[in-house]
């Protein structure tokens, strides 16, 4: 099309890109800046520029992860899992496809040389999986979540927990609308919100179902009550499951599995009770010394406050609650936020 | 002596003509010295037919790469909203506002067939790229959407035009993109409605969608009305407030029935219900100084946004 010859920088001509082992992270910006992010170069030279940086980066990485000597591997780590997280963010715009390739790849090595703490805390937890719907404008709603990317060496992905809400959305969107008095019932909000000991999930679910995720429009005000009538239900059958007599191992199971559901829920309509109640939880659970669901099922599913990472009434300026799981020799599944410094 | 004089007229008749080709040759050689050295040649924009036909049907094993004639009549049909600008590509048509470096409106006519799973088309292989069709003042980059917040949303979904690779291609020219909400919108509620467009080809022999921005007037603290909207990245690409889709669907017994949506550029509940946002198409067409459909005399119609005329 038009004549590029003018404006090849010295870069562009050598088309090597290499980035060292020792400041990964700048080099990397170095060459993005230069090479990729500048207005001055056309789109088709940035991202073939984005391409071969790309492969600078697999490179480094691979080096500094597996390639590195006992002592320095914490900290060759960290520049890795640095470096990794900046080059996912650029990805999802320049080109996720081959970055999803690619990372695969990456999960297989660390799997097979049992880098398991990169795997756990970097990948897992900074979810550096394939670029999806949650973080790329290549993918949208109708595109399968890369769940079965993080099921590996006992972890799952941390998004898991609000993707069973929007699944149970969209199979009701699916079945036949909703009967004459429920939809009476959904609109004036007069309904009982009954969840016995007695599959509580599914009670749950069918509440949900019937008087809240509903196909005609409510009343804001009698939507939030309605919410609000079933979430009071849930969180007593709850403690009821925790709290009263001795829980059998089947009924912490459920207990969590309804928590999970409600988390989620909460996430989505609004948090902040759940987020006021769970610190109650927790210091009934404490009280009571029950640390194995302490854990077990809170710690480890993720069932503190609801935060940006799971919820989009939060964004990175809000806090993480770290310290909510520093209890019962827990801290929390996931790093703790670094501060940025401009 | 009449031979003379048809003899001299032949030759100051075959010297004009001579002339007239020599200049017109010459003016032309001078023309194409002239282009500009950015290379940038002219692209023929809106397509000129000698007549306009209903479409007819094209058979479904002809797959046309290029926007031919008969495939642009098939999806403007029902007649153009407006003509600024007017591009086709493979299997769409585009109004591109140049102020505003996004589309003032596409146009898509879809079918069961065009909207089904196909493994020969691979969204991998899709690129958000340039329209380096449209004069680089008004061209929209990637650079402009990057970290600016916003996707590059598309107008004409690329799940719409699954016939062929190209045509999934077309559908990711930075001309058919606006700057939508991400998460909340574009890969939900907005992907929400252009999934139902797509079931709709369950019902309906043919579907026809214009899709398009809108950029409303609200009410400020003075009392006064404004238009406000953000603008982003160095070729300053508008943000739309709202976007619009309106829908025709042809059914077999060719009874139309149209459906007409507006829904704002922010994140929307994953459970609001579609008919939340469905409005009189008058409405959409005053917001946006367009008619759609406007070959269709609305008292034909069957239904308008499920209501019975």
């Amino acid at each position: 099309m038009s004549d590029k010859a003018e404006n090849t920088t010295a870069a562009q001509a050598s088309s090597e890109f290499v980035i060292s082992e020792c400041e990964p992270l700048k080099e990397y910006e170095q060459l993005m800046d230069t090479n990729v992010t500048s207005e001055e170069l056309d789109d088709k030279t940035s991202k073939e520029n984005f391409k071969k940086i790309g492969l600078a980066v697999h490179d480094v990485i691979f080096k500094l992860v597996f390639d590195c000597k006992q002592e320095a591997r914490t900290e060759s780590q960290h520049k890795a899992g640095e470096l990794l997280a900046e080059y996912k963010s650029d990805a999802c715009f320049y080109a996720p496809w081959p970055y999803n390739e690619w990372i695969v790849k990456l999960r297989d090595e660390l799997l097979k040389q049992e880098q398991l703490d990169f795997w756990r805390d970097v990948v897992v937890k900074k979810q550096l999986g394939p670029c999806w719907a949650r973080d790329s404008d290549a993918f949208d709603s109708e595109d399968k979540p890369p769940l079965e990317f993080y099921a590996h060496a006992g972890c799952v992905a941390p998004f898991a927990a609000s993707l069973k809400v929007k699944a149970s959305n969209t199979d009701q969107t699916e079945e036949t609308p909703e009967t004459d008095a429920d939809r009476v019932a959904a609109m004036t909000g007069n309904f009982e919100a009954v969840i016995t000991a007695d599959n509580p999930l599914k009670q749950y679910r069918d509440l949900m179902k019937r008087f809240v995720v509903v196909n005609i429009h409510v009343d804001d005000d009698i939507h939030k009550a309605s919410v609000q009538k079933i979430a009071t239900a849930v969180r007593s059958i709850i403690c009821q499951l925790l709290f009263e007599g001795t829980p059998t191992q089947q009924e912490y199971d459920t207990a969590s599995e309804l928590l999970q559901e409600y988390k989620s829920d909460a996430a989505f309509y609004g948090p902040w009770d759940y987020n006021d109640w769970i610190v109650e939880l927790r210091d009934r659970l404490l009280e009571r010394n029950m640390l194995e669901f302490w854990s077990e099922k809170i710690v480890k599913l993720e069932l503190g406050p609801c935060c940006s990472r799971d919820s989009d009434f939060f964004d990175r300026d809000d806090s993480i609650p770290v310290e909510f799981y520093n209890r019962g020799g827990c801290t929390a599944p996931f790093d703790p936020p670094v501060v940025e410094q401009d | 002596m009449s031979g003379l004089r048809f003899q001299s007229l032949l030759a100051v008749g075959a010297t004009a003509l001579g002339a007239f080709y020599l200049g017109s040759y010459t003016e032309r050689q001078q023309g194409n010295n002239n282009k500009e050295s950015a290379g940038l040649c002219r692209l023929p924009g809106l397509p000129v037919f000698g007549t306009v036909s209903a479409a007819a049907l094209i058979p479904p094993s002809e797959v046309n790469l290029n926007a031919t004639p008969s495939r642009i009549s098939q999806i403007m049909k029902f007649g153009f909203p407006g003509l600024d600008h007017v591009r086709s590509q493979s299997d769409y048509v585009l109004s591109y506002d140049r102020r505003n470096r996004i589309p003032h409106w596409v146009f898509e006519h879809l079918t069961a067939a065009s909207v089904a799973k196909n493994d020969a088309v691979d969204r991998a292989k899709c690129d958000f790229r340039p329209d380096e069709s449209i004069h680089p003042f008004f061209r929209a980059q990637n650079t402009d959407y990057r970290k600016s917040g916003y996707d590059r949303g598309h107008m004409a979904a690329a799940g719409n035009h699954r016939l062929h690779q190209k045509h999934c291609d077309d559908t990711f020219l930075l001309s058919n993109m606006a700057p939508q909400v991400g998460q909340g919108f574009n890969r939900d509620a907005w992907n929400s409605l252009e999934m139902y467009v797509r079931k709709l080809t369950q019902s309906y022999a043919n579907v026809y969608v214009c899709t398009g921005p809108l950029y409303l007037p609200h009410k400020e603290d003075d009392g006064k009305m404004y238009v406000k909207y953000e603008v982003i990245g160095s070729n300053t690409v508008a943000v739309p407030t709202h976007f619009y889709k309106v829908i025709v669907s042809e059914a077999a017994d060719q009874r139309l029935h149209m459906e007409s949506y507006i829904m704002p550029n922010k994140v929307i509940s994953n459970d609001t219900p579609l008919q939340v946002f469905q409005v009189p198409p008058e409405s959409v067409e005053r917001a946006a100084g367009l008619l759609f459909f406007d070959q269709i005399n609305r008292k034909q119609l069957a239904t308008i946004n499920g209501k019975k005329v």
